[in-house]
């Protein structure tokens, strides 16, 4: 087995993940580049999320090994990988819903500005805090919305706060899970151009279903079938292979 | 550049009104009281203000289930007795007003350690093992009789401590503006704690804990500290009930005891920071001066509480907020009627349920108390039917009142609204 690429965002060998004898995950390996926008796409079942919670920590891999920037995080708890400059976002909406957007997006600030589990200070007196949220709050178009509950909001905006909570803690490597599921097209033209834009100096891994979003944000493709990745390359190749065309592609008609 | 925090003159002290009024009150309680509500009564409603406020740390704030709670006020006050036993025996110079720190001091390290077990999980889990840890303690209060004194308790005298600017806390009234103090105190920095990034962070927890770790933080950990900090309020609670009882029996760290906080904190309403003071007073109020006048007390405290978790899951404090919210609308005039008919409704509604009540309540036990009903000044056998029919009566008319009364108040509002737009 080839070892893991240090020099990559995120580097996954052999991953392998199974339900009792149900395999979903049959050895992924995987580098992403640090700095690139790299999208998964497959069919349905195919194990998208599965890796994705693999990777993020919800779920502990069978066996193989996941690697961020170097370091071996395989059997990390989802906060250790956090911590690690890994952030993720949820395919169902999955913020807080009674608490306000700006203390939404002040939670996933809060420990990467060292509060930690603060008892003895008052985070409204923080500045710092307040601005780095602001600042957050503008970069996913909110600002409007900063006292609203975030259950109270449209879905697209919840979408955006979604992604606004999962880019406040300032990961280097970002995942978004299908962040544009249940969108219009015209919300889901606002979310791209709020994805390449909240991607900027970050390395993105994204599962997305909807492919004129796939290729005009993924500098790669990788495609998952049935729990392998079958192909990896630039929107072109992937486009231009046939074992993709036959397994994913050609049949559901994208 | 401006920010919400920072932001100076009238506004920044705005918030301040409620504390002030809370002060007051409790400054101004046993002034206004005379003979009508005695002074033990309001020391009993200040410790059960500190007992409920630190119950929402975990309930309301972190969205933890805890049926142990009264376990470390239980332990806080033991340890509280102790303190005074041993100011007693060893003369030690130490003044009252600092004692129930004990209390506090004890109810921490409980909590510390029963929290590193139990705050492992949330949810249910939680709420089982503190279930158990709540036994496991009753039970030992009948092996460590050392500290526990089995079941007659342990009991303290409060003057031995020093007095204080000759001031030795033994009349009732002195004792209460001690407790008092320590209640500003308590409720002030318990809201502080709200304020904290841990206190932030315990409110994400209640709203989404699969959420958490995604946001870095441990969940676990955040449960512990605050199950900690509730733990040393409650320890504080205790502290005050033992230097106001000066005896502490197995009783008061009991499921029933506990069973009780979660009450104060369902009727005055969890998801506010005001909500489990005003639940402490009222319940305060329903165990003296109800269970006084009538021997179904529980049976009220058991339809309210389900009429609450029914009909008001916010509790007293979603009364307040209605109004609050209808005033910062301006819609509070316009919408006063229907309110006021709204309240005769309950008034109807309450005097239906207590007749219902005082009725069957009796006629479960006519031979020992005969069948005659002395009730809202008027005397009636409990057999015949005037009673059951003006039960129903009353049920029945403040049923249809508040039905009608809120189906008119939205009428007036869409009303109201439809006026707006066809101006604008």
């Amino acid at each position: 087995m080839m070892d893991i690429d240090r020099n990559a965002a995120l580097s996954l060998r052999d991953l392998r993940k199974s339900f009792g004898p149900v395999d979903i995950i049959r050895g992924v390996n995987l580098d992403v580049i640090p700095g690139e926008r790299h999208a998964i796409i497959g069919p349905n079942g195919a194990g998208k999320s599965t890796l994705f919670h693999l990777v993020s920590g919800q779920l502990q891999a069978s066996s193989g090994k996941i690697a961020l920037e170097g370091q071996d995080v395989t059997y990390m708890s989802p906060e250790q990988i956090y911590r690690r400059g890994l952030s993720r976002s949820f395919q169902i909406t999955n913020v807080f819903p009674t608490l306000s957007v700006f203390e939404n997006v002040r939670c996933a600030v809060q420990w990467s500005r060292g509060l930690r589990y603060a008892w003895w200070s008052l985070v409204d007196r923080r500045a710092d805090i307040t601005q780095a949220v602001e600042e957050v709050l503008h970069q996913v178009g909110l600002e409007d919305r900063r006292d609203v509950l975030a259950g109270l909001m449209t879905y697209a905006e919840q979408r955006a706060l979604e992604i606004g909570v999962a880019i406040a803690g300032g990961g280097r490597v970002l995942l978004l899970d299908e962040p544009m599921a249940g969108m219009s097209r015209a919300e889901s033209e606002h979310a791209t151009e709020l994805i390449r834009r909240v991607s900027c100096n970050r390395t993105l891994l994204m599962v997305e279903h909807d492919m004129s979003v796939v290729f005009s944000l993924a500098d790669r493709i990788s495609v998952l079938v049935y729990g392998e990745v079958i192909a990896t390359g630039t929107p072109e190749a992937v486009r231009a292979d046939v074992r993709v065309q036959e397994a994913y592609l050609g049949k559901d008609g994208h | 550049m401006s920010s919400p925090s920072t932001s100076s003159g009238a506004s920044a002290y705005a918030g301040l009104w409620p504390w002030l009024l809370f002060a007051i009150t409790l400054i101004a309680a046993p002034l206004l009281s005379g003979t009508s509500i005695p002074v033990s009564a309001l020391s009993q409603a200040a410790i059960a203000i500190v007992f409920a406020a630190s119950y929402n740390l975990l309930y309301g704030q972190s969205g933890l289930l805890s049926f142990g709670h009264a376990v470390f006020m239980g332990l806080g006050g033991y340890a509280t007795v102790h303190a005074l036993q041993a100011i007693a025996t060893a003369q030690l110079p130490v003044p009252l007003p600092l004692v129930p720190l004990a209390g506090a001091a004890f109810g921490g390290i409980a909590g510390l350690a029963f929290g590193w077990l139990s705050s492992r999980r949330g949810g249910t889990v939680f709420a089982m093992i503190t279930m158990g840890f709540s036994e496991l303690v009753v039970a030992l209060t009948s092996v460590l009789l050392g500290f526990f004194g089995g079941d007659r308790g342990r009991s303290g005298d409060r003057t031995s401590a020093l007095p204080v600017f000759g001031i030795d806390f033994a009349g009732e009234q002195q004792v209460y503006y001690l407790i008092a103090a320590w209640t500003l105190v308590a409720v002030v920095l318990m809201y502080l704690l709200t304020r904290t990034p841990l206190g932030r962070i315990a409110r994400a927890l209640r709203d989404n804990p699969e959420r958490l770790p995604f946001v870095g933080y441990d969940a676990s950990q955040v449960r512990w500290r605050m199950f900690t900090a509730s733990s040393i309020f409650a320890g504080l609670a205790g502290g005050l009930y033992a230097i106001n009882y000066e005896i502490l029996t197995p009783q008061a760290l009991g499921i029933e005891t506990s069973a009780s906080v979660l009450i104060m904190v369902v009727l005055g309403g969890a998801s506010t920071f005001a909500g489990p003071i005003l639940g402490a007073v009222f319940f305060t109020w329903l165990r003296l001066d109800v269970a006084h006048r009538t021997e179904a007390w529980q049976l009220y405290l058991g339809i309210l509480f389900v009429g609450t978790v029914l009909f008001a899951p916010q509790g007293l404090s979603s009364v307040v907020q209605h109004f609050r919210s209808l005033a910062q609308q301006g819609r509070l005039a316009l919408r006063l009627p229907f309110e006021f008919a709204r309240g005769i409704a309950l008034a109807l509604l309450v005097a239906g349920t207590v007749l219902a009540v005082e009725a069957g309540w009796l006629l479960s036990q006519v031979k020992e108390k005969g069948a005659v009903l002395t009730l809202f000044g008027t005397s009636t056998d409990v057999r015949t039917a005037p009673v059951w029919l003006a039960t129903a009566l009353l049920l029945a008319a403040g049923a249809v009142l508040w039905h009608v009364a809120s189906r008119k108040a939205l009428d007036s509002d869409a009303a109201a609204s439809g006026a707006v737009k066809a101006k604008s």
